[in-house]
């Protein structure tokens, strides 16, 4: 994007500086503060967003058996479990599943207990056929 | 289906539990006092009666800080 659309304007403002001389160029540049500035105040503006991010990220792990799906919301590396939703498989429905390059998306749309969550594809060693594997089976139910 | 009720872990064989009533489908929470489970939709833990609290209630807050103190920062850093 150019920083001066109406040439004149630099023209202009260079004029009053020259004293009978012809101006033969001109042009537009900046100094920045130093690289290890920038790299400090682009921290300090992504740093909180990324903590953010993270800590209003919900951790699932999805579950799926003969009968039921179970999803378990937890924290931390040794999977302590916050919360459990559970669905009878037979009477799911309104579930929406969605598979990308990267993420496999499952939504389900249910009143009482509402879940929506992607897979990545890098979650575990088989984390994309699983997930795969789970959205068909529910989807198929549904 | 024979199984344990999730909440006060009677067996149970149908949907409500024939000992607390609760449906034992119900999403529901873990107590970080007493560590036992309570449904999603109860306020206060079915067995120890520690009211459940909002995680976004420091979370909010904290996401909040950070951007004043990434702010302040960053004017300290120009101005030295």
């Amino acid at each position: 994007m150019a920083r001066f659309r109406d040439e004149s304007i630099p023209v202009g403002a260079l004029e009053p500086h020259l004293h009978g001389e012809t101006l033969k160029y001109w042009a537009f540049g900046v100094k920045q503060p130093p690289i290890w500035l920038i790299c400090i105040l682009m921290l300090l503006a992504i740093l909180p967003g990324a903590i953010a991010v993270a800590l209003l990220t919900k951790e699932y792990l999805v579950g799926l058996t003969d009968t039921r799906l179970v999803v378990l919301h937890f924290s931390g590396g040794k999977v302590k479990v916050k919360e459990v939703i559970e669905y009878q498989i037979s009477e799911l429905t309104n579930v929406t599943t969605s598979n990308g390059s990267i993420f496999t998306n499952i939504k389900i749309d249910d009143p009482e207990k509402p879940f929506t969550a992607k897979f990545h594809r890098a979650g575990a060693k088989t984390n994309r056929e699983q997930s795969q594997a789970i959205a068909q089976a529910i989807s198929v139910q549904s | 289906m024979r199984r344990p009720c999730p909440f006060c872990e009677q067996e149970t064989t149908s949907t409500e539990c024939e000992h607390c009533g609760r449906n034992v489908t119900a999403r529901r929470r873990k107590c970080k006092k007493c560590d036992k489970m309570s449904p999603h939709a109860e306020e206060i833990c079915c067995h120890c009666r520690t009211a459940f609290g909002s995680e976004l209630a420091w979370k909010i807050p904290l996401i909040i800080a950070m951007f004043v103190a990434a702010f302040i920062l960053t004017i300290i850093v120009n101005i030295v």
